[in-house]
């Protein structure tokens, strides 16, 4: 008995074994690489727009390939990595910030390749890399300007870690929020949250639930990746709203009024021009403006109509308006309208 | 007075799977097999009964209550292997029990992740509706008070978890097969002196933990989310607290996981809650609340607090 065991022991190893290099055999070589890091290209989510942009860029005429690191420790990211240049990459997109040390280590040592680093705030690229990082008080901007025009005036912002990302989108939401309130006349009260994490936990739902049930929040932007599965079970539950974040999020819930999108796949297609018509230039952090936008669909909205969105989409993305950024928040994990002027809105900061 | 309710509600979403898996962990605990793979087993049970509805909602085949039943017994069936490869390893194989539990807690996210990825064209999130929340039910729900607490907005579940408090209770106090778990738990050699077999009672304790964990993850999950990542966020482990607070009985079980359940509610809630609010604390102290009550309560009742004597400790017949 024990024998067998033994043996089939050794056998599973032997297969694993075997899936695993079928894994890396490669013929030609991919000069475009994608590496994913915990999502997948499927993931509707940064590693999918990433993905999409390469193979629309890319289509027939260059080779692409994405990679699927086994473990998304900074050591499994940066093995990755070699593997994708054994594999003949000469530009790797590494969409997402848990790229931030592997690629560190990874731009040093291979000089020849190029980086693209897709949200990475804390990377100091070096010539060869170029980092984009979004702007996302304009797509946040967007919907919170688009929730006041329809007529709430009771919302939510349930942020995950106080990172510049989420802070970005908080504070153009608020002043979304307060311009749309301004043009209306009315006041808009905003109870604001950062969760602290980017995982789902049963705690968001109850502070979900209490806001809608309790404070008659209308409406909750959700802002933290995996936190969106307890929002909208929250929001599902009391029949309110929501607002998705970074993609569209409207067919993970119908209770989604619209969703905040970051310009993933501009960055990546950017990137891919100026590698292809040498123009790239490495060594710099690029932050994508004018490219905020939100998902507008007509069945969805009532009172804020395909005009006033492509007015205010306009005005965006042309950057006539003068948006605040995380900038202006001292410090990240407090108050945000303490920091920045928000006349028609009173935000409800919860710690 | 709605506000009550809601509380009342909301503390119900932690206690109901927060109980079930404590007493689970209960039946393994009481028989002298440590079973720190609570959370494994959660996320395994949750993870299939997910699965299946994610496959009943898209095809169409099966809707409702009749849904939520099947899926509760997926969700405890697979729990219940997921049980009996803990009892492989830690009662026919003698390994170290925590070690064995860790390596399942280890296994069942991983694994969770793999196969939904493998099966799911790539996508890690198992995407559900939930279906199964009554608004009212019919007649019961106008009952002045009690109407409103139970019978709106309520779920199934929660009436299963009764039924399961009630039933693990009977079953280890009224039961001879109680107690036999109990005496394994306690002196496996005395207990298999008098003739009980205790690799058997073991086995079957474990695979009923097993059980009560995989429906238990199935039923935290359900209310509280609208996709499942193969993540229980902790709370397997913090059954255990549960357990140890509830000092391995069913009633304080119970009672320690509505405690539990409250003090989660009050920490997210008590913006509303007026005299909370007035004192103006910072939200981490309301936080912090469960976690020191427990400290303060384990310090007081130490002395009478004894987990099972031969908890932890593989039974060798040899060693007689």
């Amino acid at each position: 008995m024990k024998k067998l065991f033994a043996s089939l022991v050794a056998l599973s190893l032997l297969l694993v074994g075997c899936g695993s290099s079928d894994d890396s055999s490669s013929d030609d070589g991919y000069e475009v690489a994608l590496i994913t890091d915990s999502g997948s290209v499927t993931d509707k989510s940064f590693n999918q727009s990433a993905y999409e942009a390469i193979e629309a860029y890319c289509g027939d005429s260059i080779s692409y390939k994405y990679y699927a690191p086994q473990d998304t420790d900074d050591d499994g990211l940066y093995a990755t990595i070699e593997q994708a240049i054994d594999n003949g990459a000469k530009i790797i997109v590494t969409p997402g910030f848990n790229f931030t040390n592997a690629l560190t280590e990874a731009q040093a040592d291979f000089p020849d390749v190029s980086f693209v680093a897709i949200d990475q705030t804390d990377l100091e690229p070096t010539e060869n890399t170029i980092s984009y990082i979004f702007a996302e008080n304009e797509s946040g901007y967007l919907v919170g300007y688009a929730a006041v025009m329809e007529g709430y005036t009771k919302l939510g912002f349930m942020g995950g870690m106080a990172g510049d990302s989420v802070v970005n989108y908080g504070v153009g939401f608020l002043q979304g929020a307060n311009d749309a309130a301004e043009e209306l006349g009315v006041e808009v009260t905003v109870n604001y949250y950062y969760t602290g994490t980017y995982s789902a936990d049963p705690s968001i739902k109850t502070a979900c639930d209490n806001w809608y049930v309790n404070d008659g929040v209308e409406i909750i932007f959700s802002c933290g990746g995996a936190i969106c599965a307890n929002v909208f079970a929250s929001a599902e539950e009391n029949e309110a709203l929501s607002i998705g974040v970074d993609v569209d999020q409207g067919d993970e819930s119908t209770t989604v009024l619209t969703s905040a999108l970051k310009g993933v796949s501009a960055a990546v297609t950017e990137a891919l021009e100026d590698f292809y018509n040498d123009s790239f230039t490495g060594g710099q952090v690029v932050t994508m403006t004018g490219t905020g936008d939100m998902v507008y669909s007509a069945d969805k909205f009532t009172n804020f109509t395909q005009e006033d969105y492509e007015t205010i989409l306009s005005k965006i993305q042309n950057s006539e308006i003068d948006l605040y950024t995380c900038g202006d928040v001292t410090e990240n994990n407090s108050d945000p309208s303490t920091y920045i002027d928000l006349p028609n809105v009173t935000v409800n900061y919860q710690s | 007075m709605s506000l009550i309710y809601f509380l009342f509600r909301q503390t119900l979403y932690f206690a109901i799977p927060l109980m079930i898996v404590a007493l689970a962990g209960m039946f393994s605990e009481r028989s002298g097999v440590v079973n720190i793979a609570l959370e494994g087993i959660m996320i395994f049970g949750a993870f299939f009964g997910v699965y299946f509805i994610h496959f009943m909602q898209s095809s169409g085949a099966m809707s409702g209550m009749l849904l939520l039943f099947c899926a509760l017994l997926v969700a405890g069936f697979v729990g219940g292997i997921f049980g009996l490869l803990h009892a492989f390893a830690s009662v026919t194989l003698k390994a170290d029990q925590t070690i064995s539990g860790t390596a399942l807690n280890m296994l069942a996210p991983a694994f969770g992740l793999f196969f939904a990825k493998t099966t799911l064209d790539g996508v890690s999130q198992v995407l559900f509706s939930n279906e199964f929340r009554i608004a009212a039910v019919p007649g019961l729900s106008s009952i002045p008070v009690i109407g409103d607490l139970f019978f709106k907005n309520c779920y199934v579940t929660t009436l299963l978890g009764i039924i399961i408090l009630i039933g693990s209770w009977f079953i280890m106090y009224k039961t001879r097969f109680g107690l036999r778990i109990r005496a394994c738990g306690e002196n496996p050699s005395a207990a298999d002196a008098a003739g009980i077999n205790v690799y058997r009672t073991r086995y079957i304790s474990v695979i009923i933990s097993g059980i009560l964990g995989g429906i238990g993850g199935l039923i935290y999950v359900i209310p509280i989310a609208t996709e499942f990542e193969s993540d229980v966020a902790g709370y397997g482990f913090l059954a255990m607290a549960v357990l140890i607070f509830g000092n391995w009985k069913p009633w304080r079980i119970a009672g320690a996981a509505f405690f539990f359940g409250l003090m989660k509610t009050l920490s997210y809630s008590y913006t509303s809650i007026g005299f909370l609010n007035a004192l103006n604390m910072p939200g981490v102290v309301y936080k912090l609340i469960p976690y020191v009550a427990t400290l303060i309560v384990l310090v007081i009742t130490s002395k009478d607090s004894q987990g099972p004597r031969a908890s932890g400790v593989p039974y060798d017949k040899s060693s007689r």
